[in-house]
């Protein structure tokens, strides 16, 4: 009996290298949870906050995505040569939705600049309206394309923001 | 657990009962907040579309083109008489009638007409139209045309405009 006592007593010592013979501990298991708990919370919202970036807001209109609203838009664009820099353009919206404005890429020798212009065509009307179209260092674009852009509501605020319906691009060369 | 319990103590930091409680929850609250966030993009498609069977054609046209008196220099708007054929399978519901007159124009782009009539298939339908008659903005005073463009719609929870539409390049 005295030699298993004894052995039980080493086994003890052995285990508690932190006590050092007393019976004090570092932390509590509980506080150690709570801490780890802690812990992983702060880094999911560190990554969370990090990865919010990467995915772009949800814009609705009509209550759906503005991504498939963008199928419905059909225009057609013609550019009317104008006076000096100021360029006339024939819009029509064939589709069955607003167009909010127009986006426009010019391009020029692999450089290219892109400009909104304001020209709101109601579902089925055509419009009319004038555009600066020259480059920044003052010279005339080669091509152009025209996107339409809508607007919607960013979903969960009470917000709006216009959608740019990149794949719907009519390319003219002036 | 184990090694807990090799230090000597009966306390335990978090049951098994309550870790599982937690491990579930946290699961339950990221199913929901991808469902709400992946449901957005998978609602089923009900936008309503004209059907690829909506045809309307340009059956026949006569174009009288503005003319201006050479003493007075009065200016008499010419006109675009038309005739429309329902060639597809449905009944639509009007149309939009555009024009233009610039020659190089590749779509109509002044409106003579907003609305129509309903044509049934296999029906026509015949009209004069004066230059003088744009109902819509931009207003422009037509001399001739180049072009004339009909786009059909149906009545279908509102007004649907359809995608295929006749276009006709004419000598006014």
């Amino acid at each position: 009996m005295e030699v298993v006592k004894l052995k039980k007593k080493k086994v003890n010592r052995g285990f508690s290298c932190f006590s050092r013979g007393t019976r004090k501990k570092g932390l509590s298991p509980v506080i150690a949870t709570v801490l780890l708990v802690m812990l992983v919370l702060f880094l999911a919202a560190i990554v969370f906050l990090w990865a919010r970036g990467f995915i772009s807001e949800q814009i609705e209109k009509f209550g759906r995505p503005i991504e498939d609203q963008c199928k419905l838009v059909d225009f057609d664009v013609a550019v009317v040569t104008g006076a000096g820099s100021q360029y006339a353009f024939e819009v029509v919206n064939h589709g069955n939705i607003d167009i909010y404005n127009l986006e426009i890429k010019k391009s020029k020798e692999g450089n290219s600049e892109v400009s909104k212009f304001k020209f709101n065509i109601p579902a089925g009307k055509a419009a009319l309206g004038d555009a600066f179209l020259m480059m920044k260092d003052g010279s005339k674009p080669e091509t152009i394309t025209v996107y339409p852009a809508l607007i919607g509501n960013v979903r969960g605020k009470d917000s709006n923001k216009v959608f740019t319906c990149i794949e719907l691009g009519k390319k003219i060369t002036i | 657990m184990r090694t807990l319990s090799v230090l000597n103590k009966d306390k335990k930091a978090v049951s098994i009962i309550v870790s599982y409680v937690l491990l579930i929850t946290i699961t339950l609250s990221l199913s929901v907040l991808v469902y709400n966030w992946l449901k957005f993009y998978v609602q089923p498609n009900e936008i309503p579309e004209c059907s690829d069977n909506v045809n309307i054609i340009i059956q026949d046209y006569f174009c009288v083109p503005s003319s201006q008196d050479p003493y007075t220099g009065v200016w008499t708007h010419g006109n675009l008489q038309i005739t429309l054929k329902n060639k597809g399978l449905f009944n639509v519901s009007g149309f939009n009638l555009r024009v233009h007159d610039r020659e190089d124009a590749e779509f109509g782009f002044y409106t003579l007409e907003e609305g129509g009539v309903m044509m049934v298939p296999g029906g026509d339908f015949f009209q004069q139209y004066n230059f003088s008659d744009l109902v819509v903005e931009p207003l422009h005073d037509l001399r001739t045309i180049t072009i004339i463009e009909v786009q059909p719609f149906i009545e279908e929870e509102g007004k649907v405009i359809c995608k295929s539409y006749a276009i006709q390049k004419v000598d006014c």
